[in-house]
C-alpha cells in the first residue's frame, strides 16, 4: 500500500514533482500516466527513496520514506527504467546478488531463484553473461531482481518500453499476476492503450502535477469524452500531442 | 559486515571477468616491473663494459710531429689510429668519436726539454660513449707521459720511487647487497606506489562510474543494504586488486632477480640484487595503507564522473601527483629529511619503501608513515562515504 502526501522534488529552479497526492491500494494496478518528462521517474525515484523529497512525503505499508527508509526498500521490488544489469554476471548471479543484499538466507534464496526462473521462463539463459541478451531478457532479469524478496508493493517505470510485442505481452501479463497475487503495483507509462487496459484506477501527471486521478470510465465520464485518450487531451491539453501515442 | 562481504565477493567476481582489470593488476605488474628494473641496468652495464675493452678508434692530426706516441698508440692492441688532417668532420660523421690534435715539433721539443704545444683532445660529449672512449685516450697520455718522466728521472740518476712516496688502495665498505639495494631503493619505492594506484584504477572506476554508465547503482540503491557498508565492500575490492598488484610486482622483482642475478652479479663483480622475504613482507605493510588511501581516493573521484571515459580523465591526473613525490625521492641523492617529511602523504610512502630497501629503515619512521598514511586514508574512506551519499553525485546527468 502506497499512501502519497503532497510530495515535491524541486532541482535547483526546476519543480519537478509539484505537491503530489494519491493512494495505491493492495491487489490495484495504478498507473502513473504522462508525457515524457511530467515527473513520473521523480515520483517513482523518490518512493524507493533514492531522491529525497524537498517537500512533502509519502508512506509504504505504513512505513514513512524520510523515517524509515531501510523498511520502505525491504518492502518494496522496482523495476527501474532502464534494466541495469551488470554484463559480466549471469541471470542467476544477478538475483543471487540482490537476494543476498535483501538479506535473505543462502537456502531460502537459492528456492527463490529456481522458483523466478521457472516463473520468468529464464531457464534456458539463467546461466549465461547479460551482456549479449535481448532487451525482453533484460527486461525478465530485471523483473526477477525486483521479485527476488517478494515484496508486496511493486513499482515499475515503462515496464514495456522498447520491448517487442511478444515481450511487452508477456510483461504485462506477469504484471497482472503480480496484482492478482494482492500485490500493490504501481507502474508509470506513457502509453494510454496500455494504461487503460492494465490498469484499475490511473493518475495523470502533468508538469509534475496530478491533473486527475481515478479509474478509466471515471476519467471518460469526468471529462464527458468517449475515449480515455481524448479525456486525456482534455485535461492535459496541447502537450498531449507530444506524447508518443 | 555481511553486506560488505557480499559487496567485495560480487565486485571481485565482476572484475575477474574484466580483461583490462586483469591486465592492469597481474600481466602489467608481473611482466613490466622486471623488465623496467632490471633491463635499463643490464643494459647500461653491457654497454659501459663494451666501451671499456673494445677497440676504439683515434683520429690524430700532426702524427708526424710525435713519431714515438704515435708507435706507443698503435702499440695498444685496442687503439686504432687514424691519421687525418681534418679531424672535426672525422669525428661529425662518428668515424672517430676522439681526435688528438698534436702541435708541431712536439717531439723535438720534448727530447730538448722544451715545453711543447698543446696536445689537444676533441671529442663530442653529447655522446654517452665519447666520454668513456675519451677517458680512455687520457690514461693513455698519461702512461706515455709517466714514460718520458721516468726516462729523464733516470738520465739524471734518480729513482723514480721518489714520486711516488706511498700508495692507495681503495676498499668499498657495501656489501655486494647493499649496492643492489641502493639501486633497487632508487628504483622500486616508485613502481610499488605506482602499481598501488594502477592496480586497483580499473576496479575503482568500475564499481563506480561504470555502474552509474550502466545504470546499475540506482538498483543497488534501491536496496536496504546500508550506502557505508555497500562503498566499503566495493572499497575493499579496491584495495584487493591494488595490493594483489604489488604482490605480484614485488613477486615477479622476486622471480627476475633469482634468474638473472648470477649474471648482473658477474658482469659487475660487486653488486648482488636480492629482495629478502623480510623486507618485501616489510614492504607489504607500506604498501598497504597506500593501497587504502588511494582506493578511497579513486573512488570518491570516479564516483563524481558520469561515464567510464570521465572517470578515466579524473584518475590519469592522478598518476602523475602521485609520480611527483616518487621522482623526488628517487632523484635527490642521499636524501635524509627529518622524521615530519615521513607524515607527508605519498611522499613519506616512497621515503619508508626506500629505506627498506637500503635496509635503513627506523622503527620511528616507518610507525609514522603508518599513523599518517592510516589517517589519510580514514579522511578518503569518509570522503568516499559522503560521496555515496549525495543525490547531486549520484544522479549527475
Amino acid at each position: 500500500m502506497i499512501e502519497v502526501q503532497s510530495l515535491t522534488k524541486h532541482f535547483g529552479k526546476v519543480h519537478a514533482v509539484n505537491g503530489v497526492n494519491f493512494n495505491a491500494r493492495d491487489g490495484e494496478m495504478m498507473g502513473l500516466l504522462g508525457p515524457n518528462g511530467a515527473g513520473k521517474t521523480t515520483i517513482l525515484r523518490m518512493l524507493a527513496t533514492i531522491l529525497r523529497p524537498t517537500s512533502g512525503t509519502a508512506a509504504v505499508d505504513g512505513h514513512d520514506l524520510l523515517h524509515e527508509p531501510e523498511k520502505v526498500r525491504a518492502a518494496i521490488g522496482v523495476l527501474p527504467e532502464n534494466w541495469g544489469l551488470y554484463g559480466r554476471l549471469t541471470a542467476r548471479e544477478h538475483l543471487r546478488y540482490f537476494g543476498r543484499l535483501y538479506g535473505m538466507d543462502e537456502a531460502p534464496l537459492e528456492r527463490r531463484i529456481t522458483e523466478l526462473i521457472a516463473l520468468l521462463e529464464m531457464g534456458e539463459y539463467a546461466d549465461r553473461r547479460c551482456d549479449p541478451f535481448s532487451k525482453g531478457m533484460k527486461q525478465k532479469v530485471a523483473l526477477g531482481r525486483a521479485l527476488i524478496h517478494n515484496p508486496k508493493t511493486m513499482l515499475l517505470d515503462e515496464p514495456t518500453a522498447g520491448l517487442d510485442v511478444m515481450s511487452a505481452r508477456s510483461v504485462r501479463d506477469l504484471i497482472r499476476r503480480f496484482r492478482d497475487e494482492g500485490r500493490c503495483v504501481l507502474f508509470s507509462t506513457h502509453i494510454l492503450d496500455e494504461a487503460e487496459r492494465l490498469c484499475d484506477r490511473i493518475a495523470i501527471i502533468h508538469r509534475g502535477q496530478i491533473v486527475a486521478v481515478g479509474a478509466p470510465e471515471e476519467l471518460r465520464r469526468q471529462t464527458g469524452q468517449s475515449t480515455l485518450e481524448e479525456a486525456f487531451v482534455q485535461l492535459v491539453g496541447v502537450d498531449a500531442e507530444e506524447m508518443k501515442l | 559486515m555481511k553486506i560488505v562481504f557480499i559487496v567485495w565477493l560480487k565486485e571481485m567476481l565482476d572484475t575477474l571477468r574484466d580483461r583490462r582489470t586483469l591486465w592492469a593488476m597481474i600481466l602489467g605488474p608481473a611482466l613490466i616491473m622486471p623488465l623496467f628494473v632490471i633491463l635499463p641496468q643490464k643494459l647500461m652495464l653491457d654497454q659501459f663494459k663494451k666501451q671499456e675493452s673494445a677497440v676504439i678508434t683515434v683520429a690524430v692530426s700532426g702524427g708526424e710531429h710525435a713519431p714515438g706516441l704515435m708507435a706507443f698508440l698503435r702499440s695498444d692492441p685496442t687503439i686504432e689510429v687514424l691519421e687525418s688532417d681534418a679531424l672535426e668532420p672525422l669525428l661529425r660523421e662518428e668515424k672517430a668519436l676522439v681526435g688528438l690534435n698534436i702541435p708541431e715539433n712536439f717531439e723535438a721539443d720534448l727530447a730538448q726539454e722544451k715545453q711543447p704545444g698543446q696536445i689537444v683532445v676533441l671529442s663530442d660529449q653529447s655522446k654517452m660513449t665519447a666520454g668513456v672512449q675519451m677517458a680512455r685516450v687520457e690514461t693513455l697520455l698519461m702512461t706515455y707521459a709517466q714514460g718520458i718522466v721516468a726516462q729523464r728521472l733516470a738520465a739524471r740518476g734518480v729513482d723514480v720511487t721518489l714520486l711516488a712516496p706511498f700508495e692507495t688502495e681503495y676498499e668499498n665498505l657495501a656489501t655486494p647487497q647493499q649496492m643492489g639495494g641502493a639501486y633497487l631503493a632508487m628504483m622500486l619505492p616508485m613502481f610499488i606506489v605506482l602499481w598501488g594506484l594502477i592496480g586497483g584504477m580499473y576496479t575503482a572506476i568500475d564499481v563506480t562510474a561504470g555502474e552509474k554508465e550502466r545504470l546499475t547503482l540506482e538498483p543497488l540503491l534501491m536496496t536496504p543494504a546500508g550506502r557505508t557498508q555497500v562503498v566499503s565492500g566495493k572499497l575493499l575490492a579496491v584495495i584487493t586488486t591494488s595490493l594483489a598488484a604489488i604482490i605480484l610486482a614485488l613477486a615477479s622483482m622476486m622471480v627476475a632477480f633469482m634468474i638473472a642475478t648470477p649474471e648482473m652479479g658477474a658482469a659487475d663483480g660487486a653488486v648482488t640484487y636480492t629482495v629478502s622475504m623480510q623486507t618485501a613482507l616489510l614492504v607489504l605493510l607500506a604498501a598497504f595503507p597506500i593501497a587504502l588511501m588511494f582506493g578511497a581516493l579513486e573512488i570518491a573521484v570516479c564516483l563524481f564522473a558520469r561515464s567510464f571515459k570521465e572517470a578515466q580523465n579524473y584518475i590519469v591526473p592522478l598518476q602523475f601527483v602521485v609520480l611527483i613525490p616518487a621522482m623526488a625521492v628517487m632523484l635527490i641523492p642521499d636524501f635524509t629529511p627529518g622524521l615530519p617529511a615521513y607524515a607527508i602523504p605519498i611522499f613519506g610512502s616512497n621515503l619508508i619503501l626506500r629505506d627498506l630497501f637500503l635496509g635503513t629503515a627506523g622503527g620511528l619512521e616507518f610507525g609514522v608513515v603508518l599513523a599518517s598514511s592510516l589517517v589519510y586514508a580514514a579522511i578518503g574512506l569518509v570522503f568516499a562515504v559522503w560521496q555515496f551519499h549525495r543525490e547531486q553525485v549520484l544522479f549527475r546527468t
